[in-house]
């Protein structure tokens, strides 16, 4: 019987290659129909208005399949500076696709310095970006 | 006889085999390069809203008067819309006005030691901040 493991062989690797197949298949379609959550933050501002008060804009899109609630910004740096939410440009639940821009006032703040802005969402995504306070 | 049938049937499984392993491969490697491309959209599409901030918006705060009327004036040769304006980092107004080219326009803003704009493109303009002593 020469040719029983050459047989044999050549079914495992048609069982190898079937498995590949419906994995590749399967991941793809799995892929295509699961929910992405995902928010970026698309641009970022942060200007000196008076005093040590900066005004900061932050643009956050929607780059995911389903809609995404964002908190109010924090900002993280020099002078541990807090935010007031002064006006919001959109909705805070953005559909896919979709952007909100939001307006604070933050202090203390120093000009120069590099802040890190954090955008929390009601899904457990994250997003943030590096801004210097400019005057 | 019965050999050499034996052997050509398993050779022609071996290749089928072949065939199939190779499909599947093309096909990994597809999901692999469509996940990439995907990769590279969303790079740009962050290039763009980053480019988005760089424009050519040129405002100015003609006169302030103790009364709270501002008058600002769109010194670019495009049209700018204002949605918002902050005096002393707090909104003093906030709407949609479209500003053509070297037009003026009067907000009743109140009366502060700054002023800041802010744009449809998101831009913050200043236009006036506190005198520094």
């Amino acid at each position: 019987m020469p040719s029983q493991p050459v047989v044999a062989l050549a079914l495992v690797m048609v069982a190898l290659a079937l498995v590949l197949i419906v994995g590749t298949v399967g991941s793809t379609w799995l892929s295509r129909h699961a929910e992405k959550v995902d928010v970026r933050i698309g641009a970022v501002q942060m200007v000196r208005a008076l005093a040590d008060r900066y005004l900061l804009v932050v643009s956050v899109v929607n780059i995911g399949s389903v809609p995404v609630t964002v908190q109010t910004p924090s900002l993280r740096g020099d002078g541990n500076p807090s935010c007031t939410l002064l006006h919001v440009q959109g909705s805070q639940t953005i559909k896919p696709s979709e952007r909100v821009e939001m307006t604070l006032r933050c202090s203390p703040a120093r000009l120069g310095a590099e802040y890190l802005v954090t955008v929390n969402t009601d899904r457990g995504v994250q997003a943030w970006a590096k801004v210097v306070a400019v005057g | 006889m019965g050999k050499s049938g034996r052997r050509g049937i398993s050779v022609a499984v071996a290749q089928v085999a072949i065939l199939l392993v190779a499909l599947a491969v093309g096909l990994i490697a597809l999901g692999i390069f469509m996940r990439n491309t995907n990769v590279v959209t969303a790079s740009s599409e962050r290039e763009a809203g980053l480019q988005a901030l760089k424009t050519d918006e040129r405002l100015t705060l003609v006169y302030w008067a103790r009364n709270g009327r501002a008058w600002i004036a769109n010194d670019g040769p495009e049209p700018v819309t204002i949605l918002q304006i902050y005096v002393d980092a707090n909104l003093a107004w906030s709407g949609t006005a479209t500003l053509g080219a070297r037009q003026t326009q009067v907000f009743n803003i109140g009366f502060g030691q700054s002023l800041i704009v802010k744009t449809g493109t998101g831009m913050l303009h200043v236009l006036r901040r506190e005198e520094l002593r």
